[in-house]
Formats: structure tokens, C-alpha cells, sequence
């Protein structure tokens, strides 16, 4: 589709206001710290922020490593139990929308996991897994397998009968109405689903980190407390933050291009 | 049409009955019957919510009836032998306009090149070209509508179902589509049966109109408008024809 002049005007307007609400916190937080309404001690102002975050790069005081290793091995983490989760939560999902018995057969026990909290589940990962990488991929995954699996499972219940029904009538099969009908259908919810986990994984990655590491994100962040480093607190969560932004982003992309028929509203 | 009409559908005695969770069971048809002749338009004219949809779905097996029966000449017609055009169209969204169209024969494991050659062919008799590669939702109504219509036709079916087609289209379009939708039925020999709630669409289109009243439902009047097609909604004798109709339905609801 082309893309008009207004259409770019309007998005350079959209780009602009999002940059200069970003810029107003920013100039807020300086001059909340600058004038004493919050103490340094308490909350790094923007400036600090930055030059730690810099020094961070090299620098591998406190906590023993220098950022890129810190967030590599968060990256680590959360991509293994977000993929795993996507991996298994997905075609089950989908399954269980269509075929009754799989539904009833994995329903009961979803339902009673379902309401656990992912960090309730760190004692017996660790009993499990050992206080290795893999308790915490354990618990990443199952934080990211919950709305992987409602998502899809929500996506094919909510196909439109017609549709099946125009199936039917050219003499579909059931496999080819799952494959060819539910499926593509649920696609929009699974990408719903799927950013959703993308979400979960990294908010559960602190919790995980908590256990025992002794590098990544939340191990730097955990240190930052004991140490009373609010500046590395800071980095940390930012770096969460964004990374979890720009992997959104790029689901984003990914589902223009699996879903270009989707309409997008604005 | 004189009387030696082959019978195409014969439905005897239709009864069909929905029971909610609460077991409070909603009677929709109730006895109904009627005859489809071989190529004939039939219009199936009757107030919304009466069984028009419910009726069509148990002619396409889609459903079964409570009681009665359907009969078709030449036997129980395999799935894709009857065509239907959807109320709201009902196109897959993620389908191009040619993905659309060649859809039913897909399902059928029809050959590529084979199915979108006739594909391509329907795509022109609609008066889609040059949007084959269009999504649904970039379409209009009547261009949705349009790609509904070489859908149904692409399974080759002789009987065609077309369910409140242009319903949800503007009046501009839906003359339009009444047009074209006769020159479709003329050029391809089908027997129709065109469901509607517009008494100026059946007496537009039908070479038969029968008349379902409020539900449960039968078929309270049958009407034949003998008039050469184009036929103009404007003249003294449609306009008589319509008011007949109207009186008609009016009772058929009190
Ligand atoms: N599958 C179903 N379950 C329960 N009720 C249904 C079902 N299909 C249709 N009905 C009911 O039957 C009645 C007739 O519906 P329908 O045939 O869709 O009407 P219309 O004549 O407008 O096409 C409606 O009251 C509708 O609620
Ligand atoms: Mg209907």
C-alpha cells in the first residue's frame, strides 16, 4: 500500500509525542532528585543513570560482571522458557479448542496449575531441577505457558461458525477444518497470546534470578538492594524494560508478516 | 414453466426444533413443505428470524430435521453438489479474493492449476478482475458479496443456495447485484433458491415466490409473478404484484 503524505506527517506527529513524553519524565525525574523532594540515595536522577550505565559496560564491580554478560544470561533464560513455552503452549492450545477429549483430558490439571503463582513454584523447581539454569527456565516457562496456551485455546473456540460451516458444506475433512479454518483464525489471538508470554517470561526473570544466581539482570538488580546501588537498580530495570519493548516490536513485525490480511485499527 | 417441471428438491413435512440449556424448546419449522424445480429461481420470501437460515442449512445437510424429509432427483447429492452463498458473505479473512474463490475445491484436493484457471474464469463472470490478490476486509460489501457468489458457483454445483445475499448491502448496489446475479443464473443453469426478507427483491427476482409466515413456520402462499425479466420496479404490474404480496405477508404475521 502506498503510503500518503498525510499518512507520514501524521506518523512523524505520533513519534514525536511519544519521544517528548519520554523526554518530559525524564526532565520531571532530574528535577525531582536536583531540587531534594527525593534523595539522591533513594532515586538515581537520569544523569547518573547514564554514566553508571555506561561504566557498566566495562566496569564488572559490584556484583562481579560487567552488563552484557549480565544480560546475556537473563536473554538466555527468558528465550528458553518463552520459546519453550510457545513451543508446547501453542499446538496444545490449539488442540484443546477443537478436539473435545484432549480438552477434557488437559483441562482439570491446567485449571489447578493455572492459579499458581510462577514464584510459588521455586521450591519445588529446585528440588527438581537443582538451583541450576534449570529451575529458573522451569519457571520462566511455566509464567510464559499460561497465556500461550489460553490465547490459542480462546483463538479456536472463537472461529466463526459460519466459517466452519462453509467448509463443511465443500465435503471438509475434521483435520483440514482444524488446519485450514480454526487455525487460521486463532492466529491473531496466538499472537496476543504469544506477547502476552513475552511479557510474562520477563517479569517472572527476577523472581527466577532471586533463587540463586550469581550473574544476570536480576542478580545485578538483587545485588543493587544489598549494596543500596538505586543507580544500578535502575539500569537493570531498564534494560529489562527495553529488551522486553524491542522483542514486542518484533513480534510485531513477524505478525505482519504471518497476518498481512489483519486490519490494523489506529 | 408449464407443468411438466422436474422436480429437483422435494421437502416433505419439515419440523425442526432447537431445546436450550434450560430445555425450553423454540419450534422453527413446523411441517414445512415444498417443491424446487429443476433451474427455476425460487424466492424464499419471509419475515427475519422465521427459519429462512435453518431451512436452507437442512437442504445443505448441515443439519438434520426433527422430522420429514429432503429428497433430491438423482439422490443424496455428495457434499459440494450444492452451493450456498452466505448471509454476511462469511468470506475466510486471511484468503485472498482468488484464495477465497477456489476454496471448496480445495478442500476437495481439486489440482492447483486447475482450480485457479476456474477460479480466474469466476473471478471475471463476478467482475472482480484485477483484485484477485485483495484480503476481505479491503473489499465492500458488494465486492464481498461478489466473491461469495464465484465462490459457491466453484464447487460446480447445479443447485445454488444464496442466503439474504444482498442484505446487508445499499439499495444502489443491491440492484446492481439482482442484475448480475440473474445473468449468473442464466449463464450457468442452476436451480436457485434465493432467500429474502424484501418483497421488491422477490418479485424483482423470483420465478416463483414463496411465502413462509412468522415461526413455527410453514409456507402460507406461493405466488408467480409472470413477468418478462428485466423487470422494472416501477411499472403499474410489479408494483399490483407487490401489494399483493404485501397484503399477503401483513396477514401472515397477525
Ligand atoms: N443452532 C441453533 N440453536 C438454537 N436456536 C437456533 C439455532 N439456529 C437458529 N436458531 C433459532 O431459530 C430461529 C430462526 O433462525 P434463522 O433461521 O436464522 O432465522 P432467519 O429466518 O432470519 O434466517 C431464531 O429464533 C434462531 O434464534
Ligand atoms: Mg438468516
Amino acid at each position: 500500500m502506498r503510503i500518503g503524505k498525510k499518512d507520514l506527517l501524521r506518523k512523524l506527529g505520533d513519534f514525536l509525542l511519544s519521544i517528548s513524553a519520554i523526554v518530559i519524565l525524564l526532565i520531571i525525574w532530574q528535577i525531582v532528585v536536583e531540587a531534594g523532594i527525593i534523595s539522591e540515595r533513594k532515586l538515581a536522577p537520569p544523569t547518573k543513570v547514564v554514566t553508571t550505565f555506561i561504566d557498566k559496560l566495562t566496569n564488572t564491580n559490584p556484583d562481579g560482571a560487567v552488563l552484557m554478560e549480565h544480560f546475556w544470561a537473563s536473554l538466555k533464560l527468558t528465550v528458553m522458557g518463552f520459546v519453550l513455552a510457545c513451543v508446547i503452549g501453542i499446538p496444545l492450545g490449539l488442540l484443546m479448542g477443537y478436539f473435545k477429549p484432549i480438552d477434557s483430558f488437559v483441562t482439570p490439571i491446567f485449571e489447578i496449575i493455572r492459579p499458581i503463582p510462577p514464584i510459588a513454584w521455586i521450591p519445588v523447581m529446585l528440588l527438581l531441577f537443582g538451583i541450576g539454569n534449570g529451575s529458573k527456565v522451569a519457571i520462566i516457562f511455566l509464567a510464559a505457558l499460561v497465556p500461550a496456551l489460553l490465547n490459542s485455546y480462546a483463538g479456536v473456540k472463537r472461529t466463526n461458525p459460519v466459517l466452519i460451516n462453509v467448509a463443511k458444506t465443500a465435503g471438509a475433512s475434521k483435520k483440514q477444518i482444524f488446519l485450514e479454518v480454526c487455525v487460521p483464525s486463532a492466529v491473531p489471538m496466538v499472537f496476543t497470546g504469544v506477547k502476552n508470554a513475552l511479557s510474562s517470561a520477563w517479569m517472572t526473570l527476577v523472581a527466577a534470578e532471586l533463587v540463586s544466581a550469581s550473574v544476570g539482570l536480576g542478580y545485578m538488580i538483587q545485588n543493587g538492594r544489598t549494596l543500596s546501588r538505586c543507580d544500578i537498580i535502575i539500569v537493570g530495570m531498564l534494560m529489562i524494560g527495553v529488551s522486553g519493548a524491542i522483542m514486542s516490536g518484533l513480534l510485531s513485525l513477524v505478525e505482519d508478516k504471518v497476518a498481512p490480511w489483519m486490519v490494523k485499527t489506529r | 414453466m408449464a407443468d411438466n417441471r422436474e422436480v429437483r428438491i422435494k421437502i416433505r413435512n419439515l419440523k425442526k426444533s432447537f431445546t436450550d440449556k434450560k430445555h425450553n424448546t423454540l419450534q422453527v419449522l413446523n411441517g414445512l413443505s415444498l417443491d424446487v424445480y429443476t433451474n427455476e429461481f425460487l424466492v424464499i420470501l419471509g419475515p427475519g428470524q422465521c427459519g429462512k437460515t435453518v431451512l436452507l442449512n437442512l437442504i445443505l445437510g448441515l443439519d438434520t430435521p426433527d422430522e420429514g424429509t429432503i429428497e433430491f432427483s438423482g439422490g443424496t447429492p455428495a457434499k459440494g453438489e450444492v452451493g450456498m452463498v452466505f448471509q454476511r458473505y462469511a468470506l475466510f479473512p486471511w484468503k485472498t479474493v482468488i484464495q477465497n474463490v477456489e476454496a471448496c475445491p480445495k478442500f476437495h484436493g481439486v489440482d492447483k492449476a486447475k482450480r485457479r484457471e476456474e477460479a480466474k474464469a469466476l473471478i471475471k463472470l463476478v467482475g472482480l478482475e484485477g483484485f484477485e490478490n485483495a484480503y476481505p476486509a479491503a473489499l465492500s460489501g458488494g465486492m464481498k458479496q461478489r466473491v461469495g457468489i464465484a465462490r459457491a458457483y466453484a464447487t460446480n454445483a447445479d443447485i445454488m443456495l444464496m442466503d439474504e445475499p444482498f442484505g446487508a448491502l445499499d439499495a444502489q448496489t443491491r440492484y446492481q447485484m439482482q442484475d448480475e446475479i440473474l445473468k449468473i443464473w442464466q449463464s450457468k443453469m442452476t436451480t436457485v433458491v434465493f432467500v429474502t426478507n424484501n418483497i421488491e427483491e422477490a418479485v424483482t427476482l423470483g420465478d416463483r415466490i414463496v411465502l413462509l409466515g412468522n415461526k413455527p413456520s410453514v409456507v402460507v402462499n406461493e405466488f408467480v409473478p409472470n413477468m418478462a425479466r428485466p423487470r422494472n420496479n416501477l411499472s403499474q404490474e410489479f408494483l399490483e404484484f407487490r401489494n399483493v404480496i404485501a397484503d399477503k405477508m401483513d396477514l401472515a404475521l397477525t
